[in-house]
């Protein structure tokens, strides 16, 4: 972008710069008008500080350098309405006669009526704009006084042109419409011309000087310019003029419009209705500039179109290259055709044609080679530097012409514009140039015919059987194809021929792309470099600008259009595509997520604090259980010990008695132990065990007992089994005491997977009775307890299976 | 106003440059601030060692991104008189008594032209 705006700007200022021009200074007569140069050598001698010079531009461009312009009343009258150039000086007045030449014919000739039935041949002595202009203005006066019409004039001529008696440029005619001081002129110079002013009525016109200065002219003009042979603005002329000019009229102030109206355009119409020529192409230069621009536009436009359609970077190139050659062709030849003089810029403008004509054929060629492989890839089928080549050749071989002359040959003395011949070069460059255009028509008809689809065998088939058919017109001089603009008719043809191409499928278009975004189910947006929408499908919105910025500022993130619409987009050439997810089907489905999410944490924190009082409530019935059990398992033992208590008042040995009841609160207190110990699920070491034990053995000593008990486990114990040793051996010492069997030995110990506690009293333990629980749990055991008679003594031995870690 | 569009700014911003958006309480939609580049961001990324530097020079920027953000928004959105609420200047009616948001305008059967059509 930045690039553009440089080199607009320096455009901009080579246009001004070299629009510019300085200071207005007086320098130069230019004789404009065709007619005009034996006025203006006439007047040169009394015009001081202005030299003569040819036209180099326009008369209207010239007057505005300051130049002073020889030029006829008709062109300097309107042009000062326009406020081009201020000062206008008529010196001399031009009369359109007839010159009818007697040497050739005896003609009788009275005016223009007189002509058709002469069957004489006229012509116009020149066919340059103006004088076309004057003699048809002339001609419409003498046709009709009062109501002078430009139809009349060419109708008139239309018919003298049919019976074969008038000729544009028929200076070798025996009549010639002409001004009476050329006719006078030609009999000067030896001719025998009879001038004949029309008696139908003729027009004179002023020739005059016309400047953007004020003039000054030296005195004696007059009587130079009528011994020039120049008649007299006044109305008064040398010798060899005709006697009576009353037919003649000149214009007055108020008639130049209507003149300008009669006799404008005239070259033109002279060419299409009286000769009937040009009918298929321009006839004058307004037509060839407005024609180029609007070929030009329409070229553009159509580049414009085809690079819309196009999908491939490099077809849209080729389309580039293409419309730029014509355009700068048809720009080229309307510049050359500014150029009224043809000088060596004129000529190498000419050469230039063939910069752009001859890349044509190159550049169709390109096209077609191009369409076999996929974008990017660089290697062709075919190479392209020989078309390359020769058309760097052909076009430098056009272009140095002027130094070997073997393009085009010019004679000596001659006008190059129009005295020409063709030489070897131009015929090599040509045949070059249609074997790359050949070769174009074979790659398309070829791949036109491998084309799958019908319109690819059909379209190559057209245009070249048109371009065939455009040829063996222009060959049989048909006036459609004879007398257009070959310059028009292969911009036309290179037209089409991408369009054959374009429509043989070779090249994908992406015209459908409007179809396919009205049908898309996604919700798709293009948008161009400005943010701009391009293409949308139809259930897309709008993307605003701001959303815009933000996208171009970071289009790789998605971003949030609402809360239920998600924008992703991906830069494309010259903007981005931008996609619409719907998220409200997720956004949904996460509220429900979380509708269900909560429902659950409160169902729960309900069943945590359920299960917090189902085990508080649990815990308290444990601990009631527990408690009740304690009970009843102590029961029996605290019953009896409150009875020896109670009894404790009444005993014979107090002392005994006493010892006896802490041996039981002992016994008690260490039961509960091992009850909550049991409840825990632990062991008890068999040093604890032989520690109760020696307890027990120590608190029966206070009773004058002699006990020794030794634990023998030194592993841990299963608590029922260490609870129901610790029992046996409470109610051995009991049973002991009662029955004064002191002394008491005990062991306990592993044998063989059982365990087994051995008492050895000092009495016989046959008639012991030891409680129905301690009996019925080591039954339920497994184990027994037993009397067993050692020859001098009876000892009692409880065994149970083992268990715990004392087991293994 | 601007309090009320300082609690409305949301921030997008990422560690390279600063933008912020508004919702419109209406149609829902967010306009984004014209987004501003931090100015250290490639230091920042090259030169951790100056982290607590950067992360400074980038609150700095990002307070006076904020500000410009909201004088931005002020241009673009409008609290309604009746719902009090931040609305976006498509959802806001120029109506004949009082410009009101589209809601209130259809609710008390004002009509009137959108700000921004």
């Amino acid at each position: 972008m930045k690039k553009k705006k440089i080199w607009s700007f320096f455009l901009l200022l080579c246009l001004l710069l070299t629009g510019c021009r300085e200071g207005i200074s007086p320098g130069y007569l230019i004789p404009a008008a065709e007619g005009s140069g034996m006025y203006s050598t006439a007047l040169a001698p009394f015009l001081s500080g202005y030299t003569r010079q040819e036209a180099e531009d326009t008369l209207y461009a010239q007057v505005t350098q300051g130049d002073a312009v020889a030029c006829f009343d008709v062109q300097a009258i309107p042009a000062m309405r326009q406020g081009v150039g201020r000062y206008w000086y008529p010196h001399v007045l031009a009369t359109v006669v007839l010159a009818v030449d007697r040497t050739r014919t005896d003609a009788v000739i009275t005016g223009w009526n007189s002509l058709p039935e002469s069957g004489v041949p006229v012509g116009m002595s020149s066919y340059s704009v103006i004088r076309n202009m004057l003699a048809i203005g002339a001609l419409s006066y003498g046709l009709d006084r009062v109501e002078p019409t430009k139809r009349d004039a060419l109708t008139f001529l239309e018919h003298l042109n049919q019976d074969g008696g008038f000729e544009l440029d028929g200076s070798n005619a025996p009549i010639l419409i002409c001004l009476d001081y050329e006719a006078v002129a030609w009999n000067r110079n030896g001719g025998n011309y009879e001038i004949i002013v029309p008696s139908e009525g003729t027009m004179s016109y002023h020739m005059g000087l016309l400047s953007d200065v004020p003039l000054t002219l030296e005195p004696g003009l007059d009587e130079a310019l009528l011994s020039a042979g120049l008649p007299l603005a006044d109305g008064e002329r040398p010798s060899g003029f005709p006697a009576d000019y009353q037919s003649a009229r000149t214009l007055g102030e108020e008639d130049y419009g209507r003149f300008l109206a009669i006799a404008g355009d005239s070259s033109r119409d002279l060419r299409r209705q009286v000769f009937r020529t040009r009918l298929y192409t321009t006839a004058d230069m307004r037509e060839h500039i407005l024609s180029a621009l609007l070929i030009a536009a329409a070229i553009l436009l159509w580049k414009g179109t085809v690079s819309h359609r196009m999908m491939r970077h490099d077809v849209r190139q080729a389309v580039n290259t293409l419309s730029w050659l014509l355009v700068g062709w048809l720009l080229l030849r309307l510049f050359k055709y500014q150029l009224r003089v043809d000088d060596t810029l004129s000529r190498m403008c000419w050469y230039g044609y063939y910069l752009f004509q001859l890349a044509l054929p190159v550049a169709l060629l390109y096209l077609t080679e191009i369409l076999d492989r996929g974008e990017g890839e660089k290697q062709l089928v075919r190479p392209l530097w020989p078309p390359l080549v020769g058309y760097i050749g052909s076009v430098l071989l056009v272009m140095t012409n002027d130094l070997h002359q073997l393009v085009f040959r010019f004679p000596p003395g001659g006008t190059w514009a129009s005295d020409y011949c063709y030489g070897p070069g131009f015929w090599i460059v040509i045949a070059s140039s249609l074997l790359f255009l050949a070769c174009a028509l074979w790659n398309l008809l070829r791949k036109g015919y491998r084309s799958p689809s019908r319109r690819g065998r059909i379209f190559p088939l057209l245009f070249c059987g048109g371009m065939v058919a455009y040829l063996a017109a222009y060959i049989m001089r048909v006036p459609l194809a004879w007398e257009s603009d070959p310059t028009v008719c292969v911009c036309a043809l290179s037209v089409l021929f991408f369009e054959t191409v374009l429509h043989t499928g070779l090249i994908p278009v992406n015209i459908q792309y409007q179809r396919l975004f009205a049908s898309a189910p996604t919700s798709l947006t293009l948008l161009d470099e400005n943010g701009r929408t391009v293409l949308s499908s139809s259930n897309a919105r709008p993307i605003s600008h701001s959303v815009w910025q933000r996208l171009r500022m970071d289009i790789q993130h998605p971003l949030l259009r609402d809360r239920d619409t998600q924008l992703h987009a991906v830069p494309v050439r010259n903007g981005m595509a931008v996609w619409q997810e719907d998220l409200s089907q997720l956004n949904r489905l996460r509220r429900e997520i979380l509708d269900v999410q909560t429902r659950l944490e409160a169902a729960n924190a309900l069943l945590r604090e359920e299960g917090e009082v189902k085990k508080r409530l649990l815990m308290a019935e444990t601990n009631k259980a527990l408690f009740e059990q304690l009970d009843q398992d102590m029961e029996c033992r605290i019953t009896s010990l409150a009875n020896l208590i109670d009894t404790l008042p009444q005993a014979e040995h107090p002392r005994e008695l006493i010892a006896y009841i802490i041996l039981c609160l002992c016994h008690i207190k260490r039961r509960c132990n091992l009850f909550f110990l049991a409840r825990q699920g632990e062991q008890l070491p068999g040093d604890e065990l032989s520690m109760y034990l020696d307890e027990l053995g120590e608190l029966a000593g206070y009773t004058g007992m002699k006990t020794l008990i030794r634990c023998g486990v030194r592993n841990g114990l299963d608590i029922r089994r260490a609870a129901l040793c610790y029992d046996f051996a409470f109610e051995t010492i009991s049973w002991t005491l009662r029955e004064n069997a002191s002394p008491l030995m005990g062991y306990l110990e592993v044998e063989s997977a059982q365990l087994a506690f051995r008492f050895l009293p000092g009495g016989n333990p046959a008639p012991w009775r030891f409680s129905r629980e301690l009996t019925e749990v080591v039954g339920a055991l497994g184990g027994h307890i037993v009397c067993k008679d050692l020859d001098d003594a009876v000892g009692i031995c409880m065994t149970i299976p083992l268990g715990g870690e004392a087991c293994g | 106003m601007i309090k009320l569009l300082s609690e409305h700014l949301e921030d997008c911003s990422t560690p390279q440059y600063f933008c912020f958006s508004v919702r419109c309480e209406v149609c829902g939609e967010y306009w984004y601030s014209s987004s501003i580049p931090f100015s250290k961001a490639e230091q920042a990324v090259h030169h951790q060692e100056k982290k607590e530097l950067y992360d400074a020079i980038y609150q700095r920027e990002k307070e006076r991104a904020r500000w410009a953000a909201g004088q931005e928004a002020r241009e673009r959105f409008s609290q309604c008189p009746i719902c009090r609420r931040l609305v976006c200047d498509t959802c806001f009616l120029i109506c004949d008594e009082m410009d009101l948001c589209r809601e209130c305008a259809g609710r008390m059967k004002e009509s009137g032209e959108p700000v921004a059509p």
